[in-house]
């Protein structure tokens, strides 16, 4: 069994942050010269740890059956490629002491001719066959730069539409989706609302959405700004997506917004502004909650 | 005794790859899929993750933990560099997260994992500062400046608790003083 990580605290703290959150260049570059100077150390430990915490509670989901065959298509290839290429075998074609040249010397070198021949004969025969492994191999990465050049060109198609740098071509794109929600805000009994109405419109499928509004106090920047905040039903609403910090400025009719979730969104099921510190916060303490919008309300 | 999976794959066994996909290809994929954006991304990272599964299963040590972890860690590893190339900030093992408490008893598809079941149980025997900050660093995916911003703690406090905590659990697992509590593979 591997030695359990030297007790070395500059090590040990690379390892956890490795576990948690990765490691930059140079901090790797650092365990490198660890893993150098202890090779017979377990340095996973950590990670392995962090791995257990990491898959309880996983809902599995089945993997799409197209994504697996791909896979196993490419391992394929992987494995055809290493199965072709076995280690050459040693052949001795002559003794290693050298013999002085007698009548035998024909038949040696006829022996030789007809062992190179058999050689040359296996070396091209290898050759046919990593020709054919690399073929495969070459159709299947040919055929995943497709379906990466398909990818890219839709989401650049998908981008173009829905990162128009103006919000009402976001909106335009949003509401020509079936699929968009269409939300009413309602206003809390916090003095910002007001009147404040609109609606929040969020597209799940392109992570993408926008927000209208009239009537929402206007902010001084300076002193507070809003926070929008995203409650997704698959994660614990203790913690809702961050989406993005705005300002209403004075004497604005109605303002639009796009929002900016700083993480995936599985399914919203509510959407509530805040009133915060300048910056916006990681985690809201929710004192001030202006205007929410729910699905179904 | 049959050759783990993983053996196999590194002898070259073209036909441990079907196993290997009907035994990890879920848990790979749903990890990949939480921890990214939409579909398409969640598809790539999981096929760069198979790939370094075929490349590194010679490294496989059953000695260490199960198939399962391995695999679970090789995806972990390449979410997080995909996640930092990406600029992002790491958020991993977030999403339907119930917390560790919780996490102990979850079953997948009728398996339990019992390491996962027993590093929550390990978890649940930290001081709570300890088990806060493995929550928010493994569970919500907060980065150590995000934890102690939520948390009021010290940057460095936040870093020592989460080595402690993650040390710990460790030891725990290491020893199995939580190995005889009814938990089955």
């Amino acid at each position: 069994m591997a030695a359990r990580v030297p007790d070395d605290e500059r090590l040990v703290d690379l390892l956890a942050v490795r576990a948690i959150e990765g490691l930059s260049a140079a901090e790797q570059e650092e365990l490198n010269d660890f893993t150098a100077r202890y090779p017979e150390a377990d340095l996973d430990s950590l990670e392995r740890v962090a791995a257990s915490l990491a898959i309880s509670g996983l809902r599995i989901e089945p993997i799409p059956a197209a994504l697996r065959a791909r896979i196993e298509a490419d391992a394929e290839a992987l494995f055809s490629g290493r199965g072709q290429s076995p280690p050459a075998a040693v052949v001795t074609l002559f003794p290693a002491r050298p013999r002085p040249a007698t009548a035998w010397g024909g038949w040696f070198a006829a022996a030789a001719a007809l062992v190179m021949a058999v050689v040359g004969w296996l070396q091209v025969d290898r050759l046919d066959q990593e020709r054919s492994a690399l073929a495969a191999r070459q159709a299947v990465l040919e055929g995943s730069v497709a379906r990466l050049e398909r990818n890219l060109a839709e989401k650049d198609a998908a981008l173009a539409e829905l990162q128009d740098p103006s919000p009402a071509g976001l909106m335009a794109a949003l509401q020509a989706r079936p699929e968009t929600l269409v939300l009413p805000w309602s206003a809390t009994d916090d003095p910002a609302a007001g009147g404040a109405e609109g609606a929040v419109l969020w597209n799940a499928a392109e992570q993408a959405g926008l927000m209208r509004f009239r009537g929402l106090e206007a902010n001084d920047p300076t002193v507070a700004q809003y926070q929008l905040w995203i409650f997704d039903a698959e994660r614990d609403d203790r913690f809702p997506v961050d989406g993005g910090v705005f300002d209403v400025p004075a004497g604005a009719d109605e303002i639009l917004v796009p929002i900016r979730a700083r993480l995936p969104v599985g399914e919203a099921v509510l959407f509530a502004i805040t009133v915060e510190v300048p910056g916006g916060v990681v985690v809201s303490s929710r004192e001030r909650i202006a205007l929410v919008a729910q699905p179904g309300a | 005794m049959a050759d783990s999976l993983l053996k196999r794959v590194a002898d070259g066994d073209s036909g441990a790859i079907k196993e290997v996909m009907d035994q990890f290809g879920g848990l790979v994929w749903s990890l990949a899929r939480r921890s990214c954006y939409n579909p398409a991304d969640a598809e790539d990272a999981t096929q760069e993750i198979f790939l370094d599964i075929w490349k590194s299963a010679s490294r496989y040590d059953e000695s260490k933990g199960s198939e399962t972890l391995f695999v679970a860690m090789i995806a972990r590893r390449r979410l997080i560099d995909r996640i930092r190339r990406q600029g992002r900030e790491p958020q991993m093992d977030d999403i339907d997260a119930p917390g560790f408490e919780l996490a102990s008893s979850t079953e997948a598809e009728g398996e339990t994992f019992t390491e996962a079941a027993l590093a929550a149980k390990a978890v649940a025997t930290l001081k709570p500062a300890q088990q806060r900050v493995l929550e928010l660093g493994l569970l919500q995916g907060l980065s150590h400046s995000e934890i102690a911003e939520v948390t009021g703690m010290p940057l460095g406090t936040v870093k020592t608790q989460m080595r402690r905590g993650l040390i710990r659990v460790r030891e725990l697992m290491q020893v199995g003083e939580l190995a005889d509590s009814g938990e089955s593979s």
